[in-house]
């Protein structure tokens, strides 16, 4: 009788009984609910790979994105000044054939974001309409201060359930532990392609820059004697030296060997593809970033992909506003090459994008010219072919400053609120996992206190 | 505004800031967690107090009366009557109500002193776990002994449950709303809450780790290299179990190798967080990011590495990397510290123009060749920062044009020349303080300030360095200035952001009186600033400088906890609970070392906190951690055992390749393993340690890059393939780590042989499913037909990726 060997039952995991208790030992899953995963898929919409732009150095997309421009609010707002920004610096950022420059920043456009007219900085206006017309701005409140608050804010101060209801959880691992098994990718936790220091059930992630994963890609299965029969080798020596371990040793040494295994299966399921994918990818930048995580959600390699973004980042000191031009107009840059590439691999449908952010920055400058931390407006940037685009939450000023009012979850609007307006980074996070298709009784389970704003489906 | 008006405002903001943002929560969640996991833990009835809000009105201060008087025989029957026990006194509604757990949350890192009142298994967390406060570690959270001696009891109702312990144990009375307090009957529901609690039955106790495995992750942390037969026999007990007392005396004397110095250097690298990202000093020095450069670049980063080498070496007080002067220092790194001592030239744009002797290092390199960036970056040597803030040596001026810039630049070769000659044990004097790890020009430049900033990021860092902790909004150490250094327009008294402000604030002027805030050079204030402080986390010191504000944290009671949990986390891949009871003992012998750094890595990784392992899934025992073994321990251990390899084969002598560097591939390989890194804000290392895809082929693909270079016929190689058995031996051993004259030594050995065997034998499989068969057949008829290095090679690339070499716990 042919033996059934240890490979031929990895090579087939991805539907195998072997591959749910592998990943029921690797995500703490329960099987029964690895197996019944899909039952829940269908009564919230189809899911997506979702792809988070993160950013611990607080964005000003608050400062450029819808309201920042509006009537009556120009004092509350203080924009780049062409005349002042260092021309030499930015230059100009061609976008959709659209030559981009810091004057587009200075002034606001109306145009228009789903079925709605909004003013906006007039950048905005070289993303072409298919894009715009699923784009979406949620205003909130992170009620954060300082940069080191980022990981807490990925909870939402505690408010995302871990797992089971144990401890909190960062919202992209969340999501990724909720979306895995139904979207049925390769790995299960969130890949980090830039982002800072995130983590899945408290074990931190690792993070691979574009040109690594690019590299490691072409480095599978480099072996003498082809791949295959270093694969047969490797794997007859691990059955032979750990079959103890596998059998007696701690579940620590259990669950460490069966990662090993699935990992080295995984790599060789994603390897030759990505090479290809990642063809034209020549540098680590943002774009790069983005351009990368659409790739990898063609090929469904994780559930959730992780990139940085910038709108100008921590710019207290950006005296002249170049670096906070510079970053937006490359920044708007990056999100038409996520979409063109996104319609070019065919993944427009499949993947959700959204924005991350430990707080906004002032819409004012302060005495170096720069912006301080807001963690009363951030504006999240939602990007979705199922999403109407147009704009959530609004802005209040009378306090002397903007802020983000609460949330009126029916019309997406501040008038008549249910949701106030300390709670609505609850609100953002659980929408988001409405968006990226987690099924409403899991949303309520992992934040509680979240609602859905449903006015953008 | 008094201190106490201050805290009185803060707490009054704070909890109605977080009665609006998390009022839903404090009544939803904290029921589901709390009441399901204590009415569990305490056997149903325990969170219950048995009587109702109005039956404690009248209660008695005095605590065995407040005790005698709850109502416990309420409801004995267990009948409900609609108004039972459990609907007022239930310890999660108790906490909730009274604003505890907005602070005290899942995540007490950032503002709940470390104190998590909200997640699972309260009372196993609690009961007999010691405070958090420096000052009062002699006391319990939980004490079921004497309830009334808990620190929980203490804290929300001081005046009924008098302080076991003097002055120095101090808190804020909880909740933190000096207007308001824990109303009777919630104290005494909390309090028969506590008198129902049993000693919790560990759910995970630790058991004695195998002595093979455990022996073999400490010498592949502490020295890279593989445990000899003799070494694992001396460490064994009867039944294979490690001995402790015997792996004490092994870790000693690997410690004192060359190889374990490196590995210490690693470990101070992380925790001296003096490695910035990208090496740019543009703000300091303008000009450094040329390959060139690359000299000053080395020196900034291992100046304060090499002075805490000097100070481990010398068994000082390791808590002298906080105010030491005496730093190692090269020639190069002497005209950098001078070049900082004067002001940067500015353009009227604001612009730092280069090509400056002022502003750009770069230009004292290349343009005169004043600094030789080989010669005067080699000579490493121990030399007195003087700080002399009137000094007038090398001083420059602050215009191009300036005559005393002039004279600067004229002298230039003289100003190397003189730094030149500064001895060994010399010194020279400083227009700018530099003092200890936090005023390097590598961590100025790893946590960049700026104006607004104000120095906040570096003292925040120096705070997370030092003791592990940061600023809280609960933070009542008492304050030793009025508040004349705090922004009271941004950071205004009542505010959130005021409670940690009202610290950090008072400390800022410790440097903002020394260093310029754009680019951390000497600095005179254009005004006189406000006295500093030294007021943190249970440690108040009167400073007037910032050598006195170092002393201050230099004394910080939660210095050695702080670094026991560093090294337990750098040992263990665990982020090992400060409060643990083996840490806590392990920072007391510290201490009584006189803090001697290499006495705690002796005891530490032979403790208990190393060595115990678990079974459990999920186990939060440190020592059972399997992890990937991340890029600084896998790349050491690979050069430390081919150089063992190349030994054993009677060349010593020899050079050993580093496989992580090997190639330009081998780099970007290398790299991408996944490495320990510090994080701003953050008190723990990030450490990625699960094996993912990525990770699984950044080790194959290092193996495999390396394998031409490990395996050749040519005398660079470490195995030359002219004796295949003799290679597969020393694989074996030295490589895979299974110590010759083992049980598995034989058993492995075998092993590779078959496969070896398998390799070389021919003719070829006709494809890799006959090829997969031939592994398991008793009589194989083909194989790969490779030649013998070929061979050799793929066995090279299967034992440098095993998981005893890529996993540190196996």
């Amino acid at each position: 009788m042919k033996r059934f060997s240890r490979r031929q039952m990895l090579s087939g995991m991805t539907k195998s009984g072997l591959a749910l208790s592998l990943r029921s030992a690797i995500t703490g899953l329960p099987m029964s609910f690895l197996l019944t995963g899909k039952a829940h898929a269908a009564d919230d919409g189809e899911p997506k790979i979702t792809i988070l732009s993160c950013s611990g150095a607080g964005e000003a997309v608050n400062v450029c994105g819808p309201g920042s421009f509006a009537p009556g609010l120009e004092s509350y707002f203080e924009h780049p000044r062409a005349n002042e920004v260092d021309a030499g610096d930015v230059g100009t950022v061609m976008v959709n054939g659209m030559s981009l420059t810091a004057e587009h920043l200075e002034h606001g456009a109306e145009m228009s974001l789903g079925d709605r007219s909004v003013t906006m900085a007039a950048a905005w206006e070289a993303l072409p309409a298919d894009l715009r017309e699923h784009l979406l701005f949620f205003h909130h409140r992170t009620n954060a201060g300082i940069h080191p608050q980022f990981p807490t804010v990925l909870t939402a101060h505690g408010g995302v359930q871990g797992m089971g209801g144990r401890g909190a959880e960062q919202l992209p691992s969340a999501i990724a532990q909720e979306t895995a098994d139904i979207l049925d990718t390769t790995t299960t936790t969130p890949f980090v392609l830039g982002g800072g220091a995130l983590s899945s059930e408290g074990a931190p992630l690792p993070i691979y820059a574009p040109m690594q994963a690019k590299m490691l890609a072409s480095s599978v299965g480099n072996a003498v004697g082809g791949p295959e029969n270093f694969g047969a080798l490797y794997d007859h020596y691990i059955d032979q030296t750990y079959a103890q371990v596998k059998s007696s040793g701690t579940a620590e040494q259990k669950k460490f060997l069966a990662q090993h295994a699935s990992s080295r299966a995984q790599a060789t399921e994603f390897g030759e593809n990505l090479v290809q994918l990642l063809e034209g990818i020549t540098d680590d930048s943002i774009e790069s970033q983005l351009r990368t995580a659409v790739a990898m959600a063609k090929l469904k390699l994780a559930p959730v992909i992780v990139t940085n973004f910038s709108f100008g980042g921590d710019n207290h000191s950006d005296f002249d506003l170049t670096i906070e031009s510079n970053r937006t107009l490359h920044m708007i840059k990056a999100l038409d090459a996520l979409w063109q590439a996104a319609k070019s691999l065919d993944v427009a449908d499949d993947i959700l994008y959204a924005t991350l952010t430990v707080f906004g920055r002032d819409a004012t400058r302060g005495a170096k010219g720069g912006r301080g931390h807001h963690g009363a407006l951030c504006t999240g940037m939602v990007l979705g072919s199922h999403i109407q685009g147009g704009v959530v939450g609004e802005m209040d000023t009378s306090s002397g400053q903007a802020v983000a009012t609460g949330i009126n979850t029916g019309t997406g609007t501040g008038a008549d609120p249910d949701v106030p307006a300390e709670d609505t980074l609850h609100t953002y996070y659980k929408t988001l996992m409405l968006l990226a298709g987690v099924p409403a009784d899991r949303r309520d389970e992992r934040i509680p206190e979240g609602q859905d704003v449903t006015s953008m489906i | 505004m008094s201190v106490k008006d201050e805290y009185k405002a803060i707490a009054a903001y704070d909890a109605r800031w977080r009665s609006i943002a998390n009022a839903s929560r404090l009544s939803r969640d904290l029921s589901r967690h709390l009441a399901v996991g204590l009415v569990a833990l305490a056997a149903g009835s325990a969170t219950s107090c048995g009587g109702r809000p109005g039956d404690a009105g009248g209660m008695d201060t005095d605590s065995e009366t407040a005790t005698d008087s709850a109502p416990n025989d309420n409801d004995s029957d267990g009948s409900d009557d609609g108004d039972s026990a459990a609907d007022w006194c239930d310890v999660s509604e108790v906490l909730a109500r009274n604003a505890c757990l907005s602070c005290h949350s899942e995540t007490p890192e950032f503002n709940g002193g470390g104190l998590d009142l909200v997640s699972d298994g309260l009372a196993e967390r609690l009961v007999g776990r010691p405070s958090n406060n420096p000052g009062c570690a002699q006391s319990v959270i939980i004490d079921i002994d004497t309830p009334q001696a808990s620190l929980l009891l203490q804290t929300i109702a001081p005046e009924r449950y008098a302080p076991v312990e003097g002055e120095q144990c101090q808190f804020a009375p909880m909740p933190l709303l000096s207007d308001a307090t824990v109303p009777p009957e919630d104290v005494t529901c909390i309090e028969e809450w506590i008198r129902g609690l049993e000693e919790p039955v560990p759910v995970d106790p630790p058991v004695p780790g195998d002595a093979f495995v455990v022996a073999s992750k400490v010498k592949y942390l502490l020295h890279g290299g593989a445990i000899t037969n003799d070494e694992l026999l001396q460490v064994s007990d009867d039944d294979g179990k490690i001995v402790n007392d015997a792996l004490e005396t092994l870790v000693a004397e690997w410690m004192t190798t060359p190889e374990f110095r490196a590995k210490r250097r690693q470990f101070l690298e992380l925790t001296l967080q003096q490695d910035p990202s990208d090496g740019n000093y543009f703000y300091q020095f303008r000009n450094t990011k040329n390959l060139s450069m690359k000299p000053f670049r080395d020196n900034f980063r291992m100046s304060m590495i090499r002075t805490a080498e000097r100070i481990v070496d010398d068994e000082e007080d390791f808590r002298s990397i906080i105010t030491t002067n005496e730093w190692e220092v090269t020639t190069l790194l002497l005209g950098a510290l001078k070049m900082a001592d004067n002001p940067m030239i500015l353009k009227s744009s604001g612009i730092w123009p280069k090509g400056n002797y002022n502003n750009d290092l770069r230009s004292l390199v290349n343009s005169e060749g004043f600094y030789d960036s080989d010669l005067d970056s080699k000579v490493w040597r121990t030399v007195t920062l003087v700080h002399n803030p009137d000094s007038t040596h090398m001083l420059s001026g602050t215009k191009l044009d300036d005559p005393l810039y002039l004279e600067y630049e004229a002298n230039a070769q003289e100003h190397a020349q003189y730094l030149r000659s500064i001895p060994d044990g010399g010194s020279v004097e400083l227009r700018a303080p530099r003092i200890g790890f936090f005023t390097t020009p590598a961590f100025f430049q790893t946590w960049i300030t700026n104006d607004d900033n104000d120095f906040r990021v570096t003292i925040n860092q120096a705070m997370l360095v030092a003791t592990g902790r940061s600023f809280s909004p609960g933070d009542i150490t008492p304050i030793n200035t009025d508040m004349s250094a705090i922004d009271l327009d941004v950071f205004p008294v009542g505010s959130e952001c005021h409670g940690c402000h009202k610290n950090m604030d008072r400390m800022l002027t410790a440097f903002s009186a020394n260093y310029d805030p754009i680019n951390s050079r000497q600095h005179f204030p254009e005004q006189t600033v406000p006295q500093p402080d030294f007021s943190f986390q249970g440690h108040s010191v009167p400073v007037d400088s910032i050598q006195t504000w170092a002393e201050a944290l230099a004394s910080h009671p939660n210095f050695a906890r702080a670094w026991v949990v560093k090294l337990c986390q750098w040992g263990t891949s665990a982020k090992c609970d400060p409060l643990d009871p083996r840490v806590v003992a392990l920072a007391t012998d510290f201490e009584e070392s006189g803090f001697r750094l290499n006495y705690l890595f002796e005891k530490f990784f032979a403790s208990r906190l190393m060595t115990d392992t678990s079974y459990m899934e999920g186990t939060e025992v440190p020592g059972a951690r399997v992890s990937i073994a991340r890029q600084g321990h896998f790349c050491h251990a690979a050069h430390t055992r081919l150089k063992a390899a190349l030994a054993a084969q009677g060349e010593a002598e020899k050079s050993a390749a580093n496989v992580c560097s090997i190639s330009d591939e081998a780099d970007i390989l290398g790299s991408s393993i996944p490495d320990d890194t510090f994080g701003r804000g953050e008190s723990y290392l990030h450490q990625p340690r699960d094996m993912g895809p990525f990770t699984a082929v950044s080790f194959e693909g290092l193996c495999s890059t390396s394998a031409p270079f490990v395996v050749a016929s040519n005398n660079k190689a470490v195995f030359r393939g002219d004796d295949p058995e003799q290679v597969l031996d020393v694989m074996t051993y030295q490589v895979l780590g299974f110590p010759e004259g083992s049980e598995q030594y034989t058993t492995q050995r075998e092993l590779l042989q078959d496969l070896y065997d398998t390799q070389i034998r021919g003719p070829a499989c006709a494809d890799s499913a006959v090829f997969e068969s031939t592994l398991t057949s008793d009589q194989p008829q083909c194989g790969l037909d490779l030649s013998a290095i070929e061979a050799l090679q793929n066995i090279w690339t299967i034992a440098c990726q095993s998981p005893s070499m890529i996993g540190v716990g196996l």
